[in-house]
This record gives structure tokens, sequence and C-alpha cells, in this order.
């Protein structure tokens, strides 16, 4: 669903990422994961095509960002880590917005907002505006307006911060449901979750993959017993670089 | 360095830095264009005045205005919830500083529209030069005290000296207008803050900043600024069953954030009313080209508020390109404007507009075409 090849990218000035290549499948979670500073923000930057490579493609579902803006954007949704809400609309505003923006029929849309509101806890903050909202609220709102669109690709960029437990693992659950039909990138630092719900994983370090697996195959790519955690192979798999460096 | 002085340098190199911009922006002549025809037909209306002029309802009216409507600056920030704190019980200085810059503030603000008020009041009626200072004084306090009870989170105390004020003036002792806002001083002396209350300071400071950005804005891209919102259940609700329903995605998103915005319908209807008053006051004197100078000021800053907008903004990753954006906002802002064109023009008809009204509607429409166009 994803593809991410050879891909050169940064800001002006300054490139952060080099040679990356991985790639997300249908019916995947593949946890993105770095230390402050690896590149990830910048990875997920360039798919959604905030900044323009230096050099590599990014495909999905078959479309780059060249071949047709839209159609390639159409394809991806999007839960930041800080949630970017307009203050002018209300919760149910913003979905009718992302429904219209995603081409949902108004069934498709009420169909959804209420179950995924429900799911959430949040169908009596449907008709508020954010700038009442909790942070824990916004950040569910971000969650919301992503989930409904049910797009081939979800990127998710540290989804975890400021949500309560319960609505933590009611997201973890969602994204089981979301991935069936569809491929999740998510960034996070919540190792622990990520190794007991992420498919695979994509270490990155520096701006470099250093790593890609799933947890097994990690294990034994870096010769750990097999009850070494995710923090394990995390912190062996960037010893290693650094050794090799 | 006094936390006070410092933050008061930085605001002066701030304004010192934006008025350069406003100075030189070619925005400005719109304004310039409005304030001269403003006092030209104030001058008419003058010439035109005797003694029958209701002149003390209108300096009770200044007096009831004047507490109101302030936005004091505090020059607190953020960080000062975690900086400032130790600080706190030992920043006199600092809270009187602010004081003293908002009582400046506060007298300017009553000079300027006792320049306004002053030549009715010395036309229509008899008053010694005694009185006079004192209404200009009792201005002046009535406007600081206004300042002062929001930065001293004292409610009501504006409005009464305001209403006492105006009442003792009724009563033919203008003298002794100054006696309740003298009085409210003491009140507010007595009820100061002892402490600096951070929230609500920082609060008054974020709406001040916030509409001191919003000035600018109209001359210089200043992306980052808040917004104010208004539901408006009515008219959205009314949206929602007609025009927005069958809408894109982008046209959707602006139209909402048009009508619920401060800066945008409400704008509208403040210089429409602004307009109106304008051309009551021309007496019919070319009415219609009020219309092109009101609607070119609407333009002026409803123009600039679609940088802002889309400064935050989730269509950045939506399917939504920028020129749709600029498409959707421009065709709002068209509609608006244009509505807002054809009302003035109707206006101006009921006031005595012959064929300046036409000429008014084409050089708005042309105005209009022209602000619009420097959306890009």
């Amino acid at each position: 669903m994803l593809h991410v090849d050879k891909l050169n990218g940064g800001y002006i000035g300054k490139q952060v990422l080099h040679d990356i290549s991985f790639e997300v499948k249908k019916g995947e979670l593949v946890g993105l994961i770095g230390l402050n500073g690896a590149g990830k923000s910048t990875t997920i930057k360039h798919i959604l095509g905030l900044l323009d490579p230096l050099s590599g493609t990014v495909t999905v579902d078959g479309e780059t960002l060249t071949s047709s803006e839209n159609n390639y954007r159409k394809k991806i949704s999007y839960i930041p880590e800080t949630p970017i809400l307009y203050e002018t609309l209300t919760l149910r505003e913003h979905l009718t917005l992302m429904g219209k923006s995603y081409g949902l029929t108004d069934e498709q849309l009420e169909e959804r907002t209420m179950r995924l509101a429900k799911d959430m806890r949040m169908e009596k903050q449907l008709g508020w505006f954010p700038s009442v909202f909790s942070k824990g609220m916004r950040q569910k709102a971000m969650i919301l307006c992503a989930l409904v669109t049910k797009t081939p690709l979800l990127i998710v960029d540290e989804p975890f911060v400021g949500l309560d437990p319960l609505a933590i693992r009611q997201l973890l659950r969602l994204f089981d449901e979301y991935k069936e039909d569809s491929a999740i990138l998510m960034s996070t630092h919540i190792l622990e979750t990520a190794e007991r719900h992420c498919d695979r994983f994509v270490f990155l370090h520096q701006g470099v993959v250093i790593a890609t697996g799933t947890a097994i195959e990690l294990r034994q790519a870096y010769g750990l017993d097999t009850h070494a955690s995710l923090d394990d192979i995390y912190v062996e798999a960037i010893e290693a670089e650094e050794r090799k460096r | 360095m006094n936390v006070f002085r410092q933050r008061f340098g930085v605001w002066v190199e701030d304004v010192v830095k934006y008025s350069r911009y406003v100075a030189n922006g070619g925005l400005l002549f719109t304004l310039y264009f409005t304030l001269i025809y403003g006092a030209f037909v104030y001058n008419q209306f003058l010439n035109g005045l005797d003694s029958s002029f209701p002149s003390v309802w209108v300096v009770a009216l200044a007096f009831l205005v004047l507490p109101h409507g302030h936005r004091p600056r505090t020059l607190l920030q953020e960080a000062d919830q975690v900086f400032l704190l130790p600080q706190l019980g030992n920043i006199r200085a600092y809270m009187n500083g602010v004081r003293l810059f908002n009582v400046v503030f506060a007298c300017v603000r009553a000079i300027l529209l006792m320049l306004v008020v002053l030549p009715l009041l010395v036309r229509t009626l008899d008053v010694t030069s005694g009185e006079v200072l004192a209404i200009v004084l009792t201005s002046v306090l009535l406007s600081v005290v206004g300042r002062l009870a929001k930065l001293e989170g004292v409610r009501y105390i504006g409005i009464i000296s305001a209403t006492l004020s105006a009442g003792v003036l009724f009563m033919g002792w203008p003298l002794a207008t100054l006696v309740p806002p003298l009085l409210a001083l003491v009140y507010l002396h007595v009820k100061r803050n002892e402490r600096i209350p951070l929230l609500d300071w920082l609060v008054l400071e974020q709406a001040s900043k916030a509409q001191f950005n919003r000035v600018v804005s109209w001359f210089v891209d200043l992306p980052e600024m808040r917004e104010d919102v208004k539901a408006r259940p009515f008219i959205v609700n009314a949206m929602n069953r007609s025009v927005l329903k069958r809408m894109d995605a982008a046209r959707y998103v602006y139209g909402l954030r048009i009508v619920r915005s401060n800066d945008s319908l409400d704008l509208i209807f403040r210089l429409a009313l602004v307009a109106v008053l304008v051309m009551w006051l021309s007496g019919g004197w070319y009415v219609g080209f009020v219309v092109p100078l009101f609607v070119g000021l609407t333009a002026l800053q409803l123009v600039p508020l679609f940088k802002r907008l889309d400064s935050v903004s989730i269509a950045s990753w939506l399917p939504i390109t920028r020129a749709e954006r600029l498409a959707a906002y421009k065709w709002w802002t068209l509609r608006l404007l244009v509505m807002q064109a054809i009302g003035l023009g109707l206006v101006s008809l009921l006031f005595g507009g012959t064929w300046d009204a036409l000429v008014g509607l084409v050089l708005a429409y042309g105005i209009v075409r022209y602000y619009l166009a420097r959306l890009k």
C-alpha cells in the first residue's frame, strides 16, 4: 500500500533523511520507531506531501504526488502528534468537512460518525467547538476525523499522547479494525504498546533505516533471546549501528 | 534589569517596526482617503448645526462609551506562568508600570474622542472654558477608570461612574461630572491587586495582542493570530439547509469560518453601520462615494484574513489544493463584499444619492476586484 523508495529529504539546507526505503502492506500496522530527531516526523511529512523530496519516490496505492495530487491525498488520512482543529468548526462540522474532502456519501458519513463517536466516547461532544475541548478530547477529535475517512493508508504520529488508558485501548481496537482493509504507519515512542500491536517495525536512526522486520525477525537479526522486549531490540539496534560507525 | 522596562522596550520595538510597514503599505491609501473624507463630511455637518442639536446627549453617550471596550496590555507572556512565578510576590514595580502604561492609552483614547465631540459642544452649548475643561477631564478619567477596572478585575465600576457623570451633566452641573470618576479611582486604588493575577492578566494580554495583530495584519502578513468565534446557530443552520450542503470542502470550511469569525461578518456589519452614519452626516453630499470607501476598507481587512485562516489549516494534508482554498475564499469574499456594496448603494439612494450611487457601486466593484487580485 505504501512504498517509500530511496527517499532523500529534509528541510531547505538540511538533509535529514538518507536513502530511506520501506513498505507497509495492506492489513499491516507498522511501527516507525526512532529516537528524538531520528527523522520520523520528517518521513511522515514527506509521505503526506508537505515536504518535497530531494530524490526518491513515495507511492501510495499506486499513486504518487506528482501523478495526481488530489488522488494521492485522497488515499491518506493523518493523525498528527499535536491536534490541529479549526476553532470556528464544531466536531461534527469537522467530520462533515472530512466527508466532503474524501467524497463520502451522507449516509456513510453519518454511520461512521455515530459509530466512531460512540466508540471514542465523543457523542456528546459532536456539537462542541474545539475551544472547550480538553487536550485528550482534541486528540480524540483528530482520531475521529482520520478514521471516518477509511482511506487505504492511515498515518499516525504519536497517537497516545494525552489519551486516557481506556481511550488508548479503544484506539488500538479501532486500528485493528481499520487495518483489515487498509495499512497503518504509526510513529511512537511507547515501545511496549507498539510491541503488542504492530505487525512490523521500521527502526530509524539519524535519518537512516537501520532495521525492519517483525519482532521475531529483529530478535534473530541481533542475536537476542526470545524474551527480549522491543526496548531491548531497539537499544541493541542503536548500539550496533553506532559500533558500525 | 527591571522586567517591565524590558517588556516595554520590546513593545516599543514592535510598534516602531510595524508602524514602518503600515506607513509604507500601499493599502494605507484607502484609510487616508476615508479619514480625509470623514473629516470633510464632519466639517460640513458642523457648519449646519444650531443650538437645538442635543449635544448634551452626545457628551453623555461619550461618557458611557469611554469606560468600555478597553483591552489593557499587561505585557505578560505564557512562559511567565513558570518563570515569573517565584517573583510574583515581589513585583509591584511591574504592576505599577503596567498600570501607568494603560493609563496613558486610556488618556489618548479619551482625548481622541473629545477632539471629535468638543466642536459639537462648544458650537451648540453655552459653557464656560472651566466647564469644557471639566468635561474633558471627566472623559479622560472615565476612560482611565474603565481600563484600570479591567486590570484590577473590578466589574461595574466603569458603568456606574459613567452613568452618574452623565446624570450630573443632565442636571446642568458640568463641573461636578468629575466627582464620580474620582471616587471610582479611589475605590480602584483600595481594591487594587497586591499580586499579579497571572492568568487574568495573561488573558487580557492575549486579547489585546490579538487586536493589535489584527490591525497590523491589514497591512502586513501576520499569520499567527487568535480567532474569536461566535456560534451563530441560526445563520449556520439556515446555511446548512441551503448553501453549505451542496458546497465542496473548501467552500464549506471557509463559509463556516467567515460566518463565525469575529473578523469577517461582524466586520462587514460594523463598517456598513459606520458608512450609514457617514452618509447621514454628509447630508446627501456625493453620498454614493461613501460606498466604495467603506467597501474598500472592508476589503482591505478581509483579504489578508485568508493568509491567517490558511496558516491554521488541517487542509494542508487534506485533498484540497491551495488553489481550491484560494478560489473558495475569493468566492465568499466577493459575494459578501458585493452584497455590502449593493446594500450601501441602496441606502445611499435613501440619503439622496443619484448618479453618484451608480458610480460608487462601479468603483466599489473595481476596488473589490483589485484587492482580490492581490490575493495569491
